[in-house]
This record gives structure tokens, C-alpha cells and sequence, in this order.
């Protein structure tokens, strides 16, 4: 049964000099974004979808949040249980992440391994498949400006999609 | 039997941006100020895709690769020793292709290329100028602003943003002048004209095209007629306009250069960077000034009214820019707050 979800966001340099000028960079100032970052995320449910054969797993509140700088750049992370878990034996278990506006781009790290499933059975994999949007859509993507909105439904089709399959 | 999913998210950033046109850093989560979204998602009509539209998506796509690109060789230059010449590579080919993608300052070298009398020469250096002059100023408001003045990079961007602003407001005073030059020219030939026309176009019986100052029907003009003192001042004016903008690859590139202790990196980083914008700008310079040459050389000889006509496109020319600058300052003043943070 998969319990949880444990999401790291490790931010790129140049928004992370921009955040961290921001805020005090102490660990007060630390923490108070972190807090705002969890309560404005809560309500886009983290910016994590999961399926299992259609139907959307339900998540609960992100619990064990932390931030931290990591060499310049600033990470967050924390774990979001499953209300109910999900049996990865009755059918793939699915999951995007992104962010609905495409303000930001959200993409699974290229080095090391970005997805691990702790404590699985031998035969589970998972598979990542690129996002594919049609011309049209990146050509509207590309004409937003910076404080236009490409309201809530861009952003997931131009979301990596994993697909969890125990056989 | 429990499994615990760990996913790691190593890009998360703002893939948009445009360094000075934002007062505060927008948090994940956080509303945006925007227009209401009206976008047609979900439904299967397929919008009809521009050929315009698939390059500039294009453009923009290949452009998030290399702000990735440059980050990337950044932090690689930090463990290195030498002067990093994939990142001054990367820099310039970055040049080339962001001068290729659609921006204000080839609209307005263009525009003011195609409405105005001018030797290649010319074109070609204003192309080069207004290319390295970006450079500069994008060196001097994030180098002079944080290393100098001790700013945070977050105050560069509001620099950025004024120095946005300046270069609109000077592109509109030289629509106003060109437009008012023209107007005076166009008035000034009109008068002539009606002076002339009792006289069977006297001018054509100077075998030698001899121009004076008043003849109706110039058409080759003299070295000295295109280096007028109000040609140069109007051509060092769209110049400044253009290059006072500094490009947003240059202020990511020199901000994380400040943050990352590779000032030398950033600056040839920038330098490179100039070089490949100008020589996009130059190949844009040449056509501009040859098709402008070409369409002049089709009407020169036959309108006894071509300084009229003459007189009317640069009209244009000037009303285009003045109509760019109000447009783009207007804009650069709509932005709303941003309520994050």
C-alpha cells in the first residue's frame, strides 16, 4: 500500500537569490516563508496529483516540512500522507506534479535518482514520461507575461507523468 | 506492507521571467496578479497555429533551455579553474539566437531602418552599438548596483525595470522628432513643388543631378544630406533607446556571477553574449538597409512627388516608434503587485 508521498522542491539558483534577498536569509525568515509557501500550496493540494485508474487518490496535510539552503540554492521539503492508502496491485498508480498557473515549472531532478519507492516489493517500477503539449500550447505559453496567469488548467499539460506499476 | 514515495523535484522555477518587470518574488502557491484566465483548455477544437506562433514558441522554448544552460555552466565554473569557455560559447550563441527572437529593439532598429535614408555603414554600426551598448548597461546596473553600490539583486530588478522605462520614454521622443521632421520636410517640399511646377521640372534638366537644397525630386541623396546633424542625433537617439534595456539573460547571468563569486566569468559571459546579439542585429541591419534601398531605387526616378512620399514614410516611421514607446511604457506601468509574499 503506498502511505505517503515525500516531495522535495529544490529551487533553481537564480529564483533562490531572488527569494533569499527577499527574506531575511536567517532561519527566522527561513521559516516564515516556509509557512507561507505550505499554507499557499495547501490550497492547490501541493501541486500533486495522484490517480489510480481514473479516480484521484485523496491527500491529507503536509506534515514534517523543512526548509534548508543547499548550496545557495533553497529546498523545501515535507511529506503528504494518503488519507486512504493506495494498492499499487490493483492497477498503476499515476502522478503529476505541477504547478496549475505554469508560473512555475516543476520537472523530477536529472541527476541521481529523482523518484524512489522505499520499501517497495522487487517488482515494482515506475516509468517517467516527458510532457508533450501541442504547438499551439506552447506558443500560448510563450505569450504570457510575467504577471499574466495561464489559468488553472496549464500547468499540468506541461507536467512530467510517472506511472507506479507493481506487477 | 507500506510504500513510502519519495519524489525529488530538483527545477523549480519561475520559467517566464523577465527580471524587471516584477516587485517581489511571487512564492509557489501564491495568487498572481493577472488578468482572468481565459484559456480554452480542455476542449478539443484545435487552435490554428501561426507559423509565427510555432517560432516563437520555438524561440522561447530554446530560451528556458539556455537560461538553464547558463546556470548550469555557472555552478560548474565554481569547482573550475580557467576562463570557462563553454560558458562564453553557450553566452554567445545565446546572443545570436535571443537577437533572432522577437524583442523591442529589433523592431525599433528595423522601423527606423526602413523609413530613413541611410548608408549601410551606418545601419550596421547602429546595429553593433545598441547590441554591446545592452551589454553595458546590463554590466553597469547589476556590477555598479551590487558590487559597487552594495544593492540586493532584488533592487536591480526595480533598476532594471526604471532603466526599462527611460529607454521607452526616449524612444518616443524619437518618434516625436522623426515625426516632426518628416512633417517639416513633407511641408517644405510641398511649398517647393507648387512653386515648381510652372518651371516643367526644371531639376531634370540638370544633367548632372545636382541637388539643391529645394529640388522636388532628390533621389540620390549627397554623403553630407544623410550625415546631417539631426540624422545623427535621431540615429544615436534609437541607439540609446535600444540599448538601454538590458537583456534578461545578461542580468540572470550577472547576478548569479555576483552571488557565485565569478565576476570575470559573468562579465566575458556578457561580452560574448553582446557579441552574438550583434551579429543577429547586423544581418537585420544589411536587409533593412537593402530593402529600403531597393523599394527607393524602384520609385526614385519616375515621382517628381518622391520627396513627398519619401517624406511620408518617415512620417510613419516616426508615428510607429512614437505609437511603440507609449505602448510599451504604458505597459511597463500596468503591471500590478503581485500579493505574494
Amino acid at each position: 500500500m503506498i502511505t505517503g508521498v515525500q516531495l522535495t522542491w529544490l529551487f533553481d539558483d537564480y529564483y533562490s537569490v531572488l527569494l533569499a534577498s527577499d527574506m531575511a536569509a536567517d532561519n527566522e525568515g527561513l521559516q516564515s516563508t516556509l509557512k507561507n509557501v505550505m499554507t499557499n500550496t495547501a490550497q492547490h493540494h501541493y501541486f500533486l496529483q495522484v490517480e489510480q485508474q481514473g479516480e484521484e487518490a485523496s491527500l491529507g496535510v503536509a506534515e514534517q516540512a523543512e526548509i534548508r539552503v543547499l548550496d545557495n540554492r533553497i529546498e523545501i521539503g515535507f511529506l503528504l500522507p494518503m488519507t486512504a492508502p493506495l494498492d499499487p496491485g490493483r492497477g498503476d498508480v499515476v502522478y503529476r506534479v505541477a504547478e496549475p498557473t505554469y508560473y512555475f515549472e516543476m520537472l523530477h531532478a536529472e541527476e541521481g535518482p529523482a523518484i524512489t519507492l522505499k520499501d517497495a516489493p522487487q517488482d515494482c517500477r515506475y516509468s517517467l514520461e516527458p510532457p508533450s503539449p501541442d504547438a499551439a500550447l506552447v506558443a500560448y505559453a510563450a505569450s504570457l507575461g510575467i504577471n499574466e496567469s495561464g489559468g488553472n488548467e496549464l500547468g499540468i499539460q506541461f507536467a512530467e507523468t510517472v506511472t507506479i506499476r507493481c506487477e | 506492507m507500506s510504500i513510502g514515495l519519495a519524489v525529488f523535484l530538483a527545477w523549480v522555477s519561475v520559467i517566464t521571467f523577465a527580471p524587471d518587470l516584477q516587485a517581489s518574488t511571487i512564492l509557489p502557491g501564491a495568487p498572481i496578479a493577472a488578468e482572468p484566465p481565459v484559456v480554452e483548455s480542455g476542449t478539443d477544437a484545435k487552435r490554428e497555429v501561426a507559423v509565427w506562433d510555432r517560432a516563437a514558441a520555438w524561440v522561447w522554448s530554446k530560451q528556458r533551455e539556455f537560461h538553464r544552460a547558463l546556470t548550469r555552466e555557472l555552478r560548474n565554473l565554481r569547482s573550475q579553474e580557467g576562463i570557462g569557455w563553454a560558458l562564453v560559447l553557450m553566452s554567445f550563441l545565446y546572443g545570436v539566437l535571443h537577437a533572432a527572437g522577437p524583442g523591442h529593439g529589433k523592431a525599433v532598429l528595423t522601423t527606423y531602418l526602413l523609413t530613413h535614408r541611410h548608408r549601410l555603414s551606418r545601419g550596421v554600426a547602429m546595429g553593433t552599438t545598441a547590441a554591446l551598448l545592452q551589454g553595458v548597461t546590463a554590466l553597469l546596473l547589476v556590477y555598479g548596483l551590487i558590487g559597487l553600490a552594495g544593492w540586493l539583486p532584488r533592487d536591480t530588478e526595480a533598476a532594471s525595470l526604471w532603466a526599462t522605462r527611460v529607454s521607452f520614454v526616449l524612444l518616443t521622443i524619437v518618434g516625436i522628432y522623426l515625426l516632426s521632421r518628416a512633417a517639416l520636410g513633407m511641408f517644405r517640399a510641398v511649398r517647393h513643388s507648387r512653386h515648381t511646377t510652372g518651371q516643367a521640372h526644371h531639376a531634370h534638366a540638370h544633367a548632372d543631378h545636382a541637388h539643391d537644397e529645394h529640388c522636388g525630386c532628390r533621389h540620390l541623396p549627397s554623403a553630407a544630406e544623410i550625415d546631417s546633424a539631426g540624422d545623427r542625433r535621431a540615429a544615436a537617439g534609437v541607439v540609446l533607446a535600444i540599448g538601454l534595456r538590458p537583456c534578461t539573460g545578461a542580468v540572470l547571468v550577472l547576478i548569479l556571477a555576483s552571488v557565485m563569486d565569478l565576476v570575470w566569468h559573468g562579465a566575458l559571459a556578457v561580452l560574448a553574449m553582446s557579441l552574438g546579439t550583434a551579429i543577429t542585429v547586423i544581418v537585420l541591419a544589411v536587409l533593412a538597409t537593402k530593402a529600403r534601398q531597393w523599394a527607393s531605387a524602384l520609385v526614385a526616378h519616375r515621382s517628381p512627388l518622391w520627396a513627398l512620399a519619401g517624406g511620408g514614410v518617415g512620417a510613419l516611421g516616426g508615428a510607429l516608434l512614437l505609437m511603440l514607446g507609449l505602448m510599451l511604457l504604458s505597459a511597463s506601468f500596468a503591471m500590478k503587485t503581485p500579493l505574494g509574499v
